[in-house]
């Protein structure tokens, strides 16, 4: 695997899952005020 | 509501696993990984996300605020909905789109999910442990969909397909009659950690699995590299850049009519911003994050780069011929087969459950019927279109006619038109004062712009390649599907569901008329 392929995949796997941490967390947070 | 009882979520994480049960399919583990490593690799994920941002995203928060909006208004029908957006008679024509489509491809998409069924059963039972012979899974794939010739399924003797067909009615049906909140939001608020958790572990498996023996080149991070190593000069060639935009149209269930139906259920006040970039993110992750590092990965590794490639342009390849090799060959294939097959019938039923929760509604709410009522009449209109995929099996005619006509071609047709409902009619500050109503996050402004300007050029282009697009001879690719029969026959039952979907829609209007429902919008 070349160098511009790890950095491709680790920035679009981390990205999407940073991001999807990030939703949920704070649907859950909410859900928990209400 | 016409059927004597107001449905509505019964929690907001439910409605987002909802959504994101009927985004999460089968493409997010076998289209996906296929389509990136044939246009482009890790460069195919910039076109990805251009189409994400600019027509995914942004069109996702269009269907949710059009779905409160017109279920503020006692519309829960993409007709009903279209007709409180537009008061124009032939509103509630175009939403008749909205249902013709998750009927249709309901028609094929079980067909699939029970072949994911069997063959879970058939890791279960050993009957797919087979061993290195390609050829054996080939011929297994071949006799479980009876696609060597038409009505092989039906030439007698014990079917075990039709019995998974069956189970999979059963079960879709089962689940939808309990209703919105009782039947399909508990099953995915089950579903979707359980289909994570057997993700895991096959990745887990997969991430850890040693070289290839008989090739020492063949290893995890090669078929990593397999997949993501980016061929930039791949972005010069259109052809990348729509297969990036069809992807995210299949995966996020956008221009489908269920996202519409769903939202129209959201409580009145309650966020649909902070809930739909959710459900999306949530369906990028099983799909970038899990398709991604799973499919090619596997089978890199055991089949190599030149086998592979004859796999990657058919879903159908990869996941039921290729796959099995695979898991014939790992350590602990047996359980992790059964997981992995199990995990995309899980994927599937999520969907398909959702495609008969919109149609439902307007049987519901169109003729006046209980749910007991519309369930019956979806299981005949059901019934008779999976007969004509089953029976029309040779190279899975049937089911590729279906695909294209309803899959590929007319959820574009749909997408444009409720672009063009958003931005255009209800108009971006009407539809910006819906989306922010309740909402947990701000949504920038340029988004309404988006909405209203740029995914509808975006997706007039996409329709424009599709019906423009011309065969080696100079001829219209589209021209040309009429030439087959399958092919012609399959878009002539979609007509004819979308006319008996428009007298449906035509007698519910005059009921809508009679029960002083647009008197209300007028008011």
């Amino acid at each position: 695997m070349t160098v511009p392929g790890w950095i491709f995949m680790l920035v679009s796997v981390g990205t999407v899952t940073l991001f999807t941490a990030y939703c949920v967390s704070r649907v859950l947070i909410a859900s928990g005020k209400d | 509501m016409s059927s004597g009882h107001k449905e509505q979520w019964g929690s907001k994480i439910g409605v987002i696993m909802a959504v994101a049960g009927s985004a999460v399919g089968l493409g997010n583990f076998l289209r996906f990984p296929g389509k990136a490593a044939e246009n482009g690799g890790g460069a195919f994920m910039i076109p990805y996300f251009v189409a994400l941002l600019l027509v995914g995203i942004p069109l996702c928060w269009a269907e949710w605020s059009m779905g409160r909006y017109g279920g503020r208004r006692g519309f829960h029908s993409a007709p009903g909905i279209f007709s409180v957006l537009w008061r124009n008679p032939a509103s509630k024509y175009l939403g008749a789109l909205a249902l013709l489509i998750p009927l249709t491809v309901y028609f094929y998409y079980i067909v699939i999910e029970a072949w994911c069924l069997g063959y879970a059963w058939n890791y279960l039972t050993g009957n797919l442990m087979m061993g290195k012979n390609p050829q054996a899974y080939k011929d297994f794939f071949q006799t479980y969909t009876g696609s060597g010739a038409d009505g092989a399924l039906f030439s007698g003797g014990f079917q075990e397909t039709l019995v998974f067909i069956t189970i999979t009615f059963f079960m879709n049906y089962a689940l939808v009659y309990r209703g919105l909140s009782g039947g399909i939001e508990k099953f995915c608020n089950i579903a979707i950690p359980v289909m994570a958790l057997c993700a895991m572990c096959v990745l887990v498996r997969v991430m850890t699995l040693p070289a290839n023996p008989s090739a020492p080149e063949q290893t995890v991070t090669n078929g990593l590299g397999f997949m993501w190593n980016p061929q930039p000069e791949k972005l010069l060639n259109p052809d990348s850049w729509l297969a990036a935009a069809g992807q995210i149209f299949f995966t996020l269930s956008v221009g489908f009519g269920v996202i519409i139906n769903y939202a129209s259920y959201v409580k009145p006040k309650q966020d649909i911003a902070l809930s739909g970039l959710t459900a999306t993110s949530v369906n990028e992750f099983f799909e970038v994050c899990l398709g991604g590092l799973i499919t090619i990965p596997a089978a890199f590794v055991f089949l190599g780069a030149t086998t592979l490639l004859t796999y990657t342009s058919s879903s159908f390849s990869l996941g039921f011929m290729a796959l099995p090799n695979v898991f014939a060959e790992m350590p602990g294939g047996r359980i992790f087969g059964f997981l992995w097959f199990f995990m995309l019938f899980l994927a599937a039923i999520t969907s398909s459950i959702s495609m008969l929760q919109p149609v439902m509604a307007f049987f519901e709410e169109g003729m006046g019927v209980k749910r007991l009522g519309s369930t019956a009449i979806m299981l005949v209109f059901t019934l008779i279109g999976t007969g004509f995929v089953i029976y029309y099996s040779k190279g899975l005619g049937g089911l590729d006619s279906i695909d294209f006509w309803s899959g590929e071609l007319f959820i574009v047709v749909l997408a444009l038109v409720q672009a063009i409902m958003y931005g255009w009619v209800l108009g971006i500050d009407k539809g910006r004062e819906e989306l922010e109503d309740g909402a947990q996050m701000r949504v920038p402004y340029f988004i309404q712009y988006v909405i209203k300007f740029v995914s509808p050029l975006f997706l007039i282009c996409i329709l424009a390649s599709m019906l423009l697009s011309r065969n080696d001879a100079g001829k219209l690719k589209m021209l040309e599907k009429f030439a087959q029969p399958i092919q012609a026959t399959g878009f002539y039952i979609i007509v004819l569901c979308l006319l008996v979907l428009w007298v449906m829609v035509f007698f519910a209007g005059k009921r809508w008329k009679t029960q002083g429902k647009y008197k209300d919008l007028n008011s």
